[in-house]
């Protein structure tokens, strides 16, 4: 078995740790992979609202937060609602348990600075289109607001150089509108990056269903 | 809609008289159950043509809710509200079927509304 | 267990209950009335609402409702549309202004474009290439909206998946912003 991880948890009472303590030992999903611990390192941590510190906690960078919500609140990071469903928790645990990159360091990251992002500023024409079948998705993506090259291959699961050259194909159209990317983009608010695992997972299970695959 | 001028004209007469003659009735309407107006006789400001769409609409809900519970067709939806009620049910015009909708404050009411409208059915039936 | 809504609407007879048939698991559920309307060459027309679902692997479904095409029941819009993750409008190219159609449910729909995914699929176009896929795009411009416009023929099944899947990728765009 793969090393466990360590779920540590910043301003819950008792009755709450006791909840989550019991679904991480009952869950046959995660089959024991993850530690509530009461202090040190952790690699994700559930959380009411962000902190300068977590003490007695330690947050490394990859650190995930797991911010606890009222059900019906809108927050597009990790997130556990209240009233508690272990089964949405199970869900976020899996999926951070997956992703082995962190999705929303705390520390600023050098080399974001020096990333561009890139946005459409037309839809491009039905012929630039038609050149290769995945033109449209990653055209999809540029349309819903700024994007770096690592969003483009996250999101459409295509190489680097694959999603260039069609950035490079609008850009000689004159579509597409680059900047450099800010770095208060990998602040420590987890509200912007982290990606929900509930939508993720339904987004995963009706393209199973429908037999659509990435490519 | 292809009515005859003569047809529409006692339809008329007849969604006037229900408005008149009793009392809390605000709008009668007789729609198509596509939903245009054929039509109507209005004592508020209310759009006819809005009316009869939104009755065609609770009509065919109504039919595909009561074909769904296997209740057999359906005969009639009532919307109660805080101030007052909506009713609407089904008439036939010149072999055609049509939505007759009523739409009436505190002061009206229901039963005698529903009475009523049978009565309208009745004789519009046999025209 | 978890629901999510879509929905189609569109020009009358532009294939909202056909697309709905092609994929729903369940028989889908109609409130077609006999059609009055001789500017329409269709004998029946929806006046309440399709109905049809999908059943996902982990329980959750997913609810699809087909509008009225008229703008007579864009009440009913507004109370179909209300929570979908998603919109798809489809548009007739064979009727004679398809980008005034196309206009009519932009304005229909326009708070609940401001954030939602949606997606245009246009019908017959190889009968009727005119207008074209980029005039949509322009017309979009035009209402300060950059959607993608896709043909479609709803009658297959791989086409409305298809309008599913670029739906799908709007929203997960949406979960990163810069």
């Amino acid at each position: 078995m793969t090393t466990k991880l360590n779920l540590g948890y910043f301003g819950l009472i008792k009755p709450e740790v006791d909840l989550i303590r019991t679904i991480l030992r009952t869950s046959s999903r995660l089959d024991g992979g993850w530690n509530l611990v009461d202090s040190g390192e952790c690699d994700a941590i559930l959380i009411y609202n962000a902190e300068k510190s977590f003490a007695p906690f330690i947050v490394k960078p990859s650190t995930q937060l797991i911010m606890i919500k009222r059900r019906g609140d809108t927050f597009s990071g990790h997130v556990f609602f209240k009233p508690f469903r272990a089964d949405e928790l199970v869900d976020t645990l899996l999926f951070i348990q997956s992703n082995s990159e962190p999705s929303a360091p705390l520390a600023t990251d050098q080399t974001a600075s020096q990333q561009k992002t890139y946005r459409l500023k037309k839809w491009p024409p039905a012929e630039l289109l038609a050149l290769h079948k995945n033109y449209m998705l990653l055209a999809v993506y540029l349309s819903r607001g700024s994007k770096t090259i690592p969003d483009l291959v996250t999101l459409s699961g295509h190489n680097e150089s694959f999603c260039m050259q069609f950035l490079a194909e609008l850009e000689s159209k004159k579509l597409l509108q680059s900047e450099m990317l800010i770095p208060t983009r990998h602040a420590l608010s987890v509200a912007i990056e982290s990606q929900p695992a509930v939508k993720k997972n339904f987004f995963a299970q009706l393209r199973s269903r429908l037999g659509l695959g990435k490519p | 809609m292809n009515t005859p001028d003569h047809i529409r004209n006692i339809a008329y007469t007849e969604c006037q008289q229900l408005l008149d003659n009793h009392s809390g009735i605000m709008a009668v309407v007789i729609a198509s159950g596509d939903g245009f107006d054929l039509t109507s006789a209005t004592s508020r400001s209310l759009d006819p043509a809005r009316i009869a769409a939104m009755a065609s609409s609770i009509s065919a809900i109504g039919a595909v809710v009561s074909q769904e519970v296997s209740l057999g067709k359906s005969k009639s939806v009532t919307v109660n509200t805080e101030d007052g009620f909506v009713y609407i049910t089904h008439i036939e015009l010149a072999g055609t079927h049509y939505i007759l909708n009523v739409v009436a404050g505190q002061s009206a009411i229901l039963a005698q509304v529903i009475y009523q409208c049978g009565e309208i059915g009745k004789r519009l039936r046999s025209i | 267990m978890n629901e999510y809504k879509l929905v189609f609407t569109g020009t009358t007879g532009a294939g909202k209950t056909t697309a709905i048939n092609a994929i729903s698991e369940t028989a889908t559920i109609v409130t077609d009335v006999a059609n009055t309307d001789p500017t329409l060459a269709k004998a029946s027309t929806t006046v309440g609402l399709d109905f049809g679902q999908i059943n996902l692997a982990n329980g959750d479904r997913v609810r699809l409702f087909g509008t009225p095409g008229q703008t007579r029941f864009d009440f009913m819009w507004k109370i179909l549309v209300k929570d979908a993750f998603g919109l798809i409008i489809l548009i007739d190219n064979s009727r004679p202004a398809p980008l005034e159609d196309l206009e009519t449910y932009l304005n229909g729909f326009s708070q609940e474009l401001q954030t939602i995914p949606c997606v245009i699929g246009v019908g017959r176009t190889e009968t009727h290439p005119s207008p074209t896929l980029d005039d949509f795009s322009i017309k979009l411009e035009h209402q300060n909206l950059m959607l993608p416009v896709i043909p479609v023929d709803v009658r297959r099944a791989e086409d409305v998946t298809m309008l599913i899947d670029i739906l799908m990728a709007q929203a997960e765009a949406d979960l990163i912003t810069a």
